[in-house]
């Protein structure tokens, strides 16, 4: 009676273990999980770091020097060596982190002008006071702005939602990709190194990250 | 030492039931403890479980595509994978708290939350804590296995997670591989505090159960100690019941009245028998004053001044005052009473307890006693009275001389006659000593005059058996004592020791102080009497040689009364002997202060009497039976010394006793003869001689042929100095051989007698004759004596005629103030010799006589 019982009781801890191990493994595969970003592919140049069995990494293209929004020039003033554009979707619960990333990244560097679109669709204007709007509003030399229906996103061809681009004064691309580790998850991480080392002049290479964020446009 | 057990010292000096009951409080609490924080963690993982859904809902509900959104999957962590966590824990909890599992199962589970939701704030470091609040929180098991448990499975979490997923768990996408050792580290530092801290706890824990299990086993010990002194409580509160219950019954069934009286002599309970013997219920004499039930105690009345006065001495007194008194009963009845009162001290309540007889019974049949004994004392001393005085005046020739046979017929007859006197006066003394209603009249004497007294009665006796009385150191020092009763145990010892002496014995007498007393000794020279007969001696019939054989006749009552008469004078008696060396008895009378009679030096002493005696003894034995007839004793040893004197006063008397006269001694009688003539002054003469031709004639008065009866000496003597006038007495006495014999002993003393047989003709003869004395009986056939004396008052004539009551009744004091009227002598037959007799006349006769002198002379 007792064997069975104990025998019981530890099938159904082990039981209990797996379904924990499976959960938690699903979870960790969510947060690995990167959000798609269009052509990234060809321009993309190689990272050391990205896992190697990843088939939606993005890669950087050190070339090239707009080859997202070739028209696009950044307006520069002042001290200001640098453009940052962040394109963001006003719900995403993810961008908060990538917000705070953002003002952590300019409280270190005062040569950034940054700008960061939040993408409203028609029909949804109460976007416009969502959390992350007023985030972004918050941190100090950060230029909000409104980008009607994602038509400027589009321009980018910018995906997800805290997807950043770098530009300098001749409005080459220095930098496209996100600045967190993770879904949601703040910390030290490879795109905001690598956005750092470029306004901070240790790197001169055009650099591109993968972008943990939702979808900035419908799936169709 | 960090994970051993917490120390035992202490619990192990302790008795092992106390060790056991501290070890078995010890695990009960700890299992309480893991019951309880069981309970507090599942409670904690429904809350960390609606907390992390109500979080993620609020912080990531959705996941977006544009305008599209769908759950965010921290949602689905927070209720999927937080529900698949708390459920086995949750599970165990419900089914089996407390048990070593379920708390390895809950601090997974906890450190599995930990992780989950440092997944889901994205690694964030302030999330990190969680682990220590739930190491902390783990903690309250106070077992530190579930810390290592829990510990592990931290190290595990971010070993794996470093590996796989370092961003869901640092925050980085690549962490270095000795981060999860340097968290890890940081747990286990959390943890040496914390097992510290368990450790600690578990010590106190320890402790108090040993303090329980210590205070229980006192508390038990406590109780049974209450249990045990409550049943012994309680049966001594049921034997106190009883016992006062007893003592109820007692009190309330006793034979007397018991009163309990306040100091202010108030009545504060009373029992049964009280209200019987009163009449009164208890409530109408409650408070009231116990002269409401006392009219009298002892002579006084009862008032509340005078309870005062009894209350007082109840309190100085170590026993109980017992007396006699008058209680009124309802309807002011008056019921004769016996009362003790004692003083009690109850704790600061002072109170005085009266137990109160009814003796009207006891009065009744004490009466009837008394008039028995006044009955058969009369009857029986009246004949006995007479008998004796007849055979003593036929004894002493009255009726001529008779031969020798019937001379020692006739003595041995009055010698039986006496011994029987003497029986009936002994057993009717004791008879009133023990009752207590012997009356003495205390007056002050000195031992040398007692002794002296004691001397006259017994030198006769002891010189007829040849036994020689010394007289040894004698005090001066006054007592108070009944003379006659006390010189009536003081003969009886000396005869006692008379009679049981050798031939040619001494016995000493001797009167010294001991102790505030004067010790009384007689010693003999006797056989002595053993240790084993000493006790009994004092005893009424008790004689030391019971037997019909013994040498000396006696009543045994002797000794008992000796011993009452002491001891009604406050002393004591006792022996003090040893086999053959004699035995010497004892007697002691307080030495007390006070006013009592006491004569004058000079009182009486108005017979002036030489003696001329050629040895000391006469002249010691006269002045001894001479000094309380008032006469001044001179004492001279030759004629020429006897002529000074004579020719500085005529004496009232001479003696002469000269063994061996010269022609000087012959001349002397010559000379006195002469003198005598003129002045009608009587002389007595002693002789050797046998024939009474042979003596010179005196005056008057018979010859004395030696050797000489002290009392009869004693007797011519007195005779001799009141032989001036020739008194005549009334006598008064219906036994007709009593008054014959009076009237010859009378006569023989020159008194002329009237005779009347009752109280009419004697009131008859008072009327036509001038008496100087009345001699009254108290039984007479048609009055008694107290109503003679009554008529004698009522006529003025006779109201200042001396009287001597010469009755066979012992009469009381208030018998004798009734009987008494001008001077007045009380004489119980049988008891009084002839010559005490005479001398009682005398003495009345002399104190008439002085009176009319001092009248004359006024």
């Amino acid at each position: 009676m007792y064997l069975r019982r104990s025998a019981r009781t530890l099938v159904l801890f082990a039981l209990w273990l797996l379904l924990i191990i499976c959960g938690i493994w699903v979870s960790m595969e969510y947060e690995k999980t990167p959000a798609r970003i269009a052509n990234a592919a060809a321009q993309a140049k190689a990272i050391p770091t990205m896992p190697a069995g990843s088939s939606r990494s993005v890669t950087a293209n050190s070339a090239t020097p707009n080859s997202f929004c070739p028209n696009y020039t950044p307006v520069l003033t002042g001290s200001k060596q640098y453009e940052l554009v962040m394109f963001a979707h006003p719900q995403c619960p993810c961008t908060k982190a990538t917000l705070s990333e953002l003002d952590r990244f300019l409280g270190r560097n005062n040569n950034v002008s940054t700008r960061v679109y939040f993408i409203v669709p028609n029909g949804f204007e109460s976007w416009k006071n969502s959390e992350n709007f007023k985030a972004a509003a918050r941190i100090p030399g950060v230029e909000v702005r409104i980008d009607e229906n994602g038509v400027l996103a589009e321009k980018f061809k910018a995906c997800a939602s805290g997807e950043c681009f770098l530009f300098d004064r001749k409005a080459t691309l220095l930098f496209h990709g996100g600045i967190t580790v993770a879904r949601g998850h703040e910390g030290d991480n490879l795109g905001l190194e690598q956005l750092s080392s470029i306004v901070e002049g240790r790197s001169l290479t055009a650099i591109s990250n993968v972008v943990y964020g939702c979808t900035l446009f419908d799936a169709n | 030492m960090l994970f051993s057990p917490p120390l035992k010292a202490k619990e192990e000096s302790s008795s092992p039931a106390t060790y056991t009951r501290s070890e078995y409080l010890f695990d009960q609490q700890r299992h309480a403890i893991y019951v309880r924080t069981d309970k507090m963690f599942g409670w904690l993982f429904i809350l960390q479980w609606i907390g992390s859904a109500i979080a993620a809902l609020l912080i990531s509900p959705y996941t977006w595509e544009g305008t599209q959104h769908s759950i965010h999957i921290h949602v689905w962590q927070a209720i999927v994978l937080g529900g698949i966590v708390n459920s086995l824990p949750l599970f165990l909890v419900w089914k089996q708290p407390g048990t070593l599992l379920t708390r390895q199962t809950i601090a997974i589970a906890q450190m599995l939350w930990s992780g989950l939701i440092i997944a889901i704030s994205g690694g964030r470091i302030e999330t990190h804590f969680h682990v220590f609040g739930s190491l902390a929180f783990l903690a309250f098991y106070r077992d530190w296995r579930v810390l290592l448990t829990a510990s592990a499975i931290t190290a595990l979490d971010h070993f794996l997670r470093g590996i796989y997923a370092p961003a869901s768990i640092y925050g980085v996408q690549v962490a270095e591989p000795w981060r999860w050792f340097e968290h890890s580290t940081w747990v286990v530092f959390c943890d040496f505090f914390l097992i510290i801290s368990i450790r600690h706890s578990l010590r106190d824990m320890r402790l108090m159960a040993h303090r329980q299990a210590e205070l229980e086993s006192a508390k038990n010990y406590v109780e049974q100690e209450v249990v045990a002194r409550t049943a012994e409580l309680k049966l001594s509160e049921q034997n106190l019941r009883d016992s006062e219950a007893t003592i109820r019954a007692i009190f309330e069934t006793a034979a007397d009245s018991i009163i309990t009286i306040a100091e202010n002599g108030t009545i504060e309970t009373a029992n049964q028998t009280c209200e019987k013997m009163y009449g009164y219920q208890f409530h109408t004499i409650f408070g009231k004053h116990i002269s409401f039930l006392i009219k009298q105690i002892g002579d006084e009345l009862c008032t509340e001044d005078s309870w005062v006065k009894w209350r007082d001495m109840c309190r100085v007194r170590r026993n109980a005052l017992r007396l006699e008194g008058i209680g009124l009963a309802r309807g002011r009845v008056e019921i004769p009473i016996e009362i003790s009162l004692s003083f009690v001290n109850l704790k600061g309540k002072k109170l005085i307890t009266a137990i109160v007889r009814d003796i009207s019974e006891r009065k009744e049949a004490e009466r009837r006693v008394s008039e028995f004994y006044s009955i058969v004392s009369h009857e029986l001393r009246t004949p006995l009275t007479s008998i004796r005085g007849s055979l003593g005046l036929i004894e002493g020739g009255m009726t001529g001389d008779l031969p020798v046979e019937t001379l020692e017929l006739v003595n041995i007859a009055r010698e039986s006659c006496d011994r029987l006197i003497r029986l009936i006066n002994d057993i009717l003394d004791l008879k009133k000593l023990e009752a207590g209603k012997f009356e003495f009249h205390k007056m002050e004497i000195t031992p040398s005059e007692l002794l002296g007294m004691s001397l006259a009665f017994t030198e006769g006796m002891a010189r007829e058996r040849g036994i020689r009385l010394e007289l040894g150191w004698t005090t001066e020092q006054p007592i108070i004592a009944d003379t006659d009763r006390l010189n009536q145990g003081l003969v009886n010892l000396i005869s006692n020791a008379i009679k049981f002496s050798p031939k040619a014995g001494v016995v000493e007498l001797s009167a010294t102080i001991a102790d505030n007393a004067v010790r009384f000794v007689v010693r003999d020279q006797g056989k002595g009497i053993s240790k084993d007969q000493q006790h009994k001696l004092f005893c009424k019939f008790q004689q030391v040689d019971s037997s019909d054989k013994r040498e000396q006749e006696g009543t045994g009552l002797g000794l008992a009364i000796c011993k009452a008469i002491v001891e009604q004078h406050g002393g004591q008696i006792g022996v003090e002997s040893d086999s053959d060396k004699g035995a010497s008895f004892w007697f002691t009378i307080p030495v007390v202060s006070g006013e009592f009679y006491k004569p004058t030096e000079d009182e009486g002493r108005t017979s002036y009497v030489v003696v001329i005696d050629d040895a000391s003894k006469l002249g010691d034995l006269l002045n001894r039976h001479l000094l309380p007839s008032r006469c001044q004793l001179v004492h001279v040893h030759d004629s020429d010394e006897a002529s000074k004197v004579i020719a500085e006063r005529v004496p009232d008397l001479v003696i002469f006793n000269v063994s061996q006269p010269d022609e000087a001694d012959l001349e002397l009688q010559e000379q006195l003869r002469s003198l005598y003539a003129v002045h009608n002054k009587p002389v007595v003469l002693f002789t050797h001689s046998t024939s009474d031709a042979d003596a010179p004639s005196p005056v008057r008065v018979e010859w004395h042929k030696r050797p000489v009866k002290e009392e009869i000496v004693v007797r011519d003597i007195k005779r001799a100095v009141d032989s001036s006038n020739c008194p005549t007495v009334l006598v008064v006495e219906d036994d007709p051989g009593t008054r014959k014999t009076l009237v010859h002993q009378l006569g023989k003393y020159g008194i002329r007698c009237l005779e009347a047989s009752g109280g009419e003709e004697g009131l008859n003869i008072l009327a036509t004759e001038n008496p100087e004395l009345i001699v009254l009986d108290v039984g007479l056939p048609d009055m008694n004596g107290f109503d003679f004396v009554k008529r004698l008052r009522e006529e003025p004539s006779c109201k200042a005629l001396p009287l001597l009551v010469y009755t066979g009744r012992d009469l009381t004091a208030a018998e004798r103030r009734d009987l008494t009227i001008g001077f007045t002598r009380y004489l119980t037959k049988s008891k009084a010799s002839e010559l005490e007799l005479v001398s009682a006349i005398d003495e009345l006769l002399e104190k008439v006589r002085i009176e009319v002198e001092a009248k004359a002379n006024s």
